[in-house]
């Protein structure tokens, strides 16, 4: 969390080219999947890993592999959009709760 | 030259913005869904899971006629693990509609590769190594076209063997220097399990790569490298992961049996062993120029450093050497394995850019280093003559990589206004669910692929009129393509059914009856 205001300015930067690029549909997509995908399981790295390219990098690989994993049983049963966006906050609150562990302890 | 953790940051950035600009390319000239017959399946399950608010377990009608037995262990089910069509699907929720989101994040997904070679690169032989081979994948020829075609999840899958090799050699590393870090066991677990959830074919990939290295390690090290406690750990972990998704998982065993022992081309031929790979004259699904390493990867003479990376790297063979080399072994034994009569080897033909662009730039920089200059200027003519290839490469592969995907699907070959409209009354409650229609008219089996897939309606593209209840008349396209005689061809057999049949949805371009 060292690097928070080059990480905002990169994923700024990164909100404006997708909305230069695919318009508004183009950046809540992608600023969505930061949202729910991502950043919860950098949180929960957070606690885990010290080193920063490795949080982001497996923050978005396992964001992009294992949240949809978790989506997809609750959601063969409840609706799809409030699935996604439980198991994001779950997650959130995850990562918050080790966060505070850790600084505890 | 000294470079820091934030510049790290930065570089990682700027390739997620190239990923986002160039491989959205084919996006950006229009909305409709393009790609060969896979795509449309890929877009189906995600779609659908929008569109019903609800992710599928049994495959509905219009995707079981076609996909209900590819789960050979649980037909009628999904046949691929759901993370990747979830994935796409989220994208969907977040984006608020289907056509744009799912493309976009599948384009992040297919370009994925980027980010993993940079990072894996990056932690073994720093920034401008990394950066470099990085960013001519962008570019990759082989890729691209992969993706454009629609082989959407094996794209994303081969992304992970970076990653699981990058955490298999830093536990070692940690594990050889006493200070164990067994976190990196449980995310190389963790990643092993999406890797096989994304694409089993990359999943055994992988693993044939970290076998590789472990082997290698051992050989060198002469000692076992891995804590037997731990490894036991991430190992029930790694089942326990893959247990989501029983159906799917057992479905990937259950067709290994299936593709066993092909009769192929090569197989139990030795000289097979000693030749990279043939092109292959059979219907393969793609063109002979998918086997060319000029026209898919690189100019030929890069060949020269990519065999310069490989001596380098058996000449030091330390542990992140024994890394590269374990990868671009367990290359060679998947494209090898029709030796054996296994498997659709050509496949694993699309993972070669990933490794034979860093062994290029590890071919460059050893190169310079055997130039005898002072070492600080050293340092410096190595970064010169990477930044000095890259340039020279970039020439020559990126205007052909920028073409393919900014040229990919003209207007034509997209399903078109007239068609999209159809499919909303396809949607709608006049045509059962259940039923199969005929579509004449259709410019390609993939087209009518698409209008089956937005339509959640069965929709073929040849048979006998008599043998279908509903028959679809579509000019549309011809009308675009200027066929005259095509149309009067259609319009006498439309008119052979209208005297028997009701008309269901009449547009001046596309009729559907019901007989």
């Amino acid at each position: 969390m060292k690097n928070i205001t080059l990480l905002g300015s990169c994923v700024l930067a990164i909100a404006v080219v997708s909305f230069l690029v695919l318009g508004s549909v183009g950046l809540r997509t992608v600023l969505g999947m930061f949202l729910v995908l991502v950043f919860p399981v950098y949180f929960i790295l957070d606690s885990f890993v010290k080193d920063e390219l490795e949080k982001i990098v497996f923050s978005l690989f396992l964001g992009v592999g294992l949240v949809p994993a978790l989506i997809y049983w609750p959601a063969t049963v409840f609706s799809l959009r409030w699935t996604v966006f439980l198991v994001a906050v779950l997650l959130g609150l995850v990562g918050f709760w080790l966060r505070r562990k850790n600084s505890k302890s | 030259m000294k470079f820091t953790k934030q510049h790290d940051i930065i570089a990682l950035t700027l390739l997620f913005v190239g990923m986002l600009v160039l491989w959205t390319l084919p996006l950006q000239s229009s909305s409709a869904p393009y790609g060969e017959v896979d795509a449309a399946s890929h877009y189906a399950i995600a779609e659908f899971s929008y569109a019903q608010d609800r992710a599928m377990n049994s495959l509905p009608t219009f995707i079981d006629k076609r996909y209900g037995h590819d789960n050979k262990y649980k037909p009628h089910t999904l046949w691929y693990p759901p993370p990747f069509h979830m994935g796409l699907a989220v994208g969907s929720v977040v984006g608020g509609s289907s056509d744009v989101p799912i493309y976009l994040m599948n384009s992040l997904f297919a370009s994925l590769i980027v980010l993993s070679v940079f990072f894996l690169l990056r932690k073994l032989y720093g920034l401008p190594i990394a950066f470099a081979s990085a960013l001519l994948l962008l570019f990759s020829m082989r890729d691209i076209l992969i993706t454009i075609w629609g082989q959407w999840p094996e794209r994303m899958g081969f992304a992970y063997l970076p990653l699981v090799l990058y955490c298999a050699y830093a536990y070692i590393e940690s594990f050889l220097n006493n200070d164990e870090k067994p976190v990196y066991l449980v995310l190389l677990s963790l990643l092993l399990s999406v890797n096989l959830f994304i694409h089993p074919m990359d999943f055994f990939h992988t693993i044939a790569a970290l076998g590789l290295f472990t082997l290698f390690v051992l050989i060198k090290e002469r000692k076992w490298c891995f804590n037997t406690k731990h490894l036991v750990g991430v190992i029930v972990l790694f089942f326990l992961v893959i247990s989501l998704f029983p159906t799917q998982t057992l479905n990937v065993f259950v067709r290994l049996g299936y593709g066993g022992s092909l009769d192929q081309p090569g197989k139990g031929e030795v000289g097979r062993l000693f030749s990279w790979f043939d092109p292959q004259s059979g219907d393969q699904g793609v063109p002979s120029s998918y086997f060319s390493y000029s026209e898919m990867i690189a100019p030929s003479w890069t060949a020269l450093f990519v065999w310069l990376g490989v001596l380098a790297l058996c000449m030091r063979r330390n542990r992140r050497d024994l890394l590269m080399l374990a990868w671009v072994s367990s290359l060679y034994v998947m494209i090898h394995l029709d030796f054996l009569g296994m498997g659709r080897v050509h496949r694993s033909l699309s993972g070669s850019a990933h490794i034979f662009f860093p062994l290029m730039m590890l071919g460059v920089w050893y190169l310079v280093s055997f130039v005898p200059l002072r070492k600080d200027v050293k340092s410096l003519a190595k970064f010169s003559g990477i930044v000095l290839f890259t340039i020279v490469l970039l020439f020559s592969i990126a205007p052909r990589g920028y073409t393919a995907l900014k040229d990919a699907y003209p207007s034509v070959t997209r399903v078109n206004s007239d068609q999209l409209a159809l499919t909303d009354f396809l949607k709608g409650p006049t045509v059962p669910e259940d039923a199969t229609l005929l579509h004449l008219g259709s410019l390609s089996l993939a087209k009518t692929r698409w209008i089956r897939t937005i339509g959640h309606r069965y929709v073929k593209d040849k048979g006998e009129l008599s043998e279908y209840l509903y028959i679809i008349f579509d000019y549309s396209d011809f009308a675009r393509i200027g066929r005259q005689d095509l149309i009067e061809g259609m319009i006498q057999l439309e008119g052979a059914v209208q005297n028997s049949s009701t008309v269901l949805y009449s547009t001046s371009a596309i009729r559907v009856y019901k007989q």
